[in-house]
């Protein structure tokens, strides 16, 4: 299992948590990540913009990867839905990509539509298989409540993405569930968490979230793991934000996935990024270290 | 009851003179895929996450589209309050790609110049396009201070946006969240060139 690592913008900058226990975790399940040099932005906000830059930013990182005689394995729901989106474009449209190579040849690069685009999740699932992950629990975070949040970008549209059922997703449950907690289902459990509507308009972001944060609550959830740094963020921090404007206090930790899978493979929690959420899974981590 | 009708359904006569017959295909030709054979079922209005605060719903966005009224739509508030889920596009029973749709209809709007009042969007997209083009990746604090400038009109306004951020953004660089330098990759300035290319070949095939 080796893959072209795509990280994207966010998660080098914003969170490394994320990227730390990614490494980790594929370290100890033999999954070889080999990072793209030079890569760049996967084009998702820009696709609204301008259509041909969105396509042309997509092909170089599929070109780039291609060059590596690699498929890319990535950790966003943005860049996962942007990058599969483009493949499949220029995959079934030969004219199409001919136009965007005869852009990437200035770069002295082609795209020759050889390239496979992955979540991690997905690979987890398919590549490594849940068997195999539970041989590797050493530490299995019983009594653990965990309610999953997919994200949209990663499962629709779900004939482009062939991620997971779009309406009634089950991978990451189960994937959870492979550690030793159990999965909790919510209302609306597919729906969008507002992050994308982020300084366009704050208003509805918050209402969005409020709506997820409520139900999620509802569920008696100890946690929360997401697969997507927009998600992530939107979750994480919006709590701040909700609890100064509004005075209610939700307290719901946020993780990513990896993060939950490290504990339960017995990785420390500073090696992993555990702490470094503004909602402090504190209470959380005692419980689990204590039942251990 | 024809008066309750008339108050649920607000009747507007629209005038075909107002209309534009080719505003479709350039939708189509802007990423809007399969907007044509949309057959008006509603499913894309019925998952709408945000659809409580537009002024018109998908439904209706796609049907003004097919009909051509290309300033109407252009103008409303309902293409900047899509949060680009995709549950319209992935339920839709007759692949209309919605969620490219608005994208489409975005770039349109900010291409015709059209100034919606308080709607943030073209600012945002913009101060987006300029950084991602020429650092290759995102930066943020440079996006807040672009969007402030393009969002405000002032330099003052932006000031004062920038100041209501700086607290947080400095926690997030203390903390080693937010990055205090671009990254930029090796071939930033043929990326650069390229988006101008880009932008010259899409005025050119209209």
């Amino acid at each position: 299992m080796r893959y072209a690592f795509y990280l994207g913008c966010v998660i080098p900058t914003r969170l490394f948590a994320y990227e730390a226990s990614s490494r980790k975790v594929c370290r100890e399940l033999g999954i070889e990540l080999v990072d793209m040099e030079d890569y760049i932005c996967c084009g998702t906000p820009i696709e609204a913009v301008s259509h041909r830059t969105w396509l042309v930013m997509a092909a170089y990182n599929l070109a780039l990867a291609e060059k590596m005689g690699l498929d890319i394995l990535t950790l966003c729901n943005g860049c996962v839905n942007s990058l599969k989106k483009a493949n499949a474009g220029l995959k079934e449209d030969p004219g199409l990509r001919k136009e965007i190579n005869s852009v990437l040849k200035k770069f002295g690069m082609e795209y020759r539509g050889r390239v496979e685009v992955k979540h991690l999740i997905k690979v987890l699932y398919e590549d490594v298989g849940i068997e195999e992950i539970k041989k590797k629990v050493k530490r299995p975070l019983t009594g653990l409540v965990a309610a999953s949040h997919v994200g949209c970008h990663v499962l629709k549209p779900g004939w482009v993405m062939q991620h997971d059922s779009p309406e009634r997703p089950k991978i990451l449950d189960e994937l959870i569930e492979a550690t030793g907690a159990k999965t909790v289902d919510y209302p609306y459990k597919t729906e969008c968490c507002g992050q994308t509507l982020r300084g366009l308009n704050d208003g509805i972001s918050l209402a969005l979230l409020q709506k997820k944060l409520g139900n999620i609550e509802d569920a008696k959830a100890d946690v929360l793991v997401t697969i997507c740094p927009a998600c992530n963020m939107q979750f994480d921090m919006g709590q701040m934000e909700i609890r100064q404007k509004f005075k209610k206090n939700y307290d719901i930790p946020v993780m990513h996935y990896p993060e939950i899978l490290g504990l339960a493979f017995g990785i420390g929690k500073e090696d992993l990024g555990v702490l470094t959420h503004k909602v402090k899974p504190t209470k959380l981590m005692k419980e689990l270290t204590n039942g251990l | 009851m024809a008066e309750v009708m008339a108050q649920v359904v607000p009747q507007q006569t629209i005038k075909l003179k107002d209309c534009d017959p080719n505003f479709v295909k350039e939708v189509i030709k802007a990423g809007g895929k399969n907007a044509h054979i949309c057959f008006q079922c509603g499913t894309c209005t019925a998952g709408c996450p945000t659809v409580y605060a537009m002024d018109y719903t998908p439904r209706q966005i796609l049907r003004m589209v097919n009909l051509g009224m290309k300033d109407k739509v252009l103008q409303s508030g309902t293409i900047w309050l899509c949060a680009s889920c995709y549950t319209c596009q992935s339920r839709c029973p007759r692949g209309v790609e919605i969620t490219s749709l608005m994208g489409a209809l975005k770039s349109l709007a900010i291409k015709e110049g059209v100034d919606v009042k308080n709607i943030k969007g073209p600012a945002f997209y913009n101060s987006f396009i300029d950084i991602a083009m020429s650092n290759g990746r995102m930066f943020e604090p440079m996006l807040f201070l672009k969007f402030a400038m393009k969002s405000e009109g002032s330099l003052t306004g932006a000031a004062k946006a920038m100041m209501k951020d700086a607290p947080f953004g400095m926690k997030l660089v203390m903390k080693g969240k937010m990055a205090f330098v671009p990254h930029k990759i090796k071939q930033s300035k043929q990326l650069k060139t390229i988006y101008e290319n880009i932008k010259k070949m899409e005025g050119e095939s209209e």
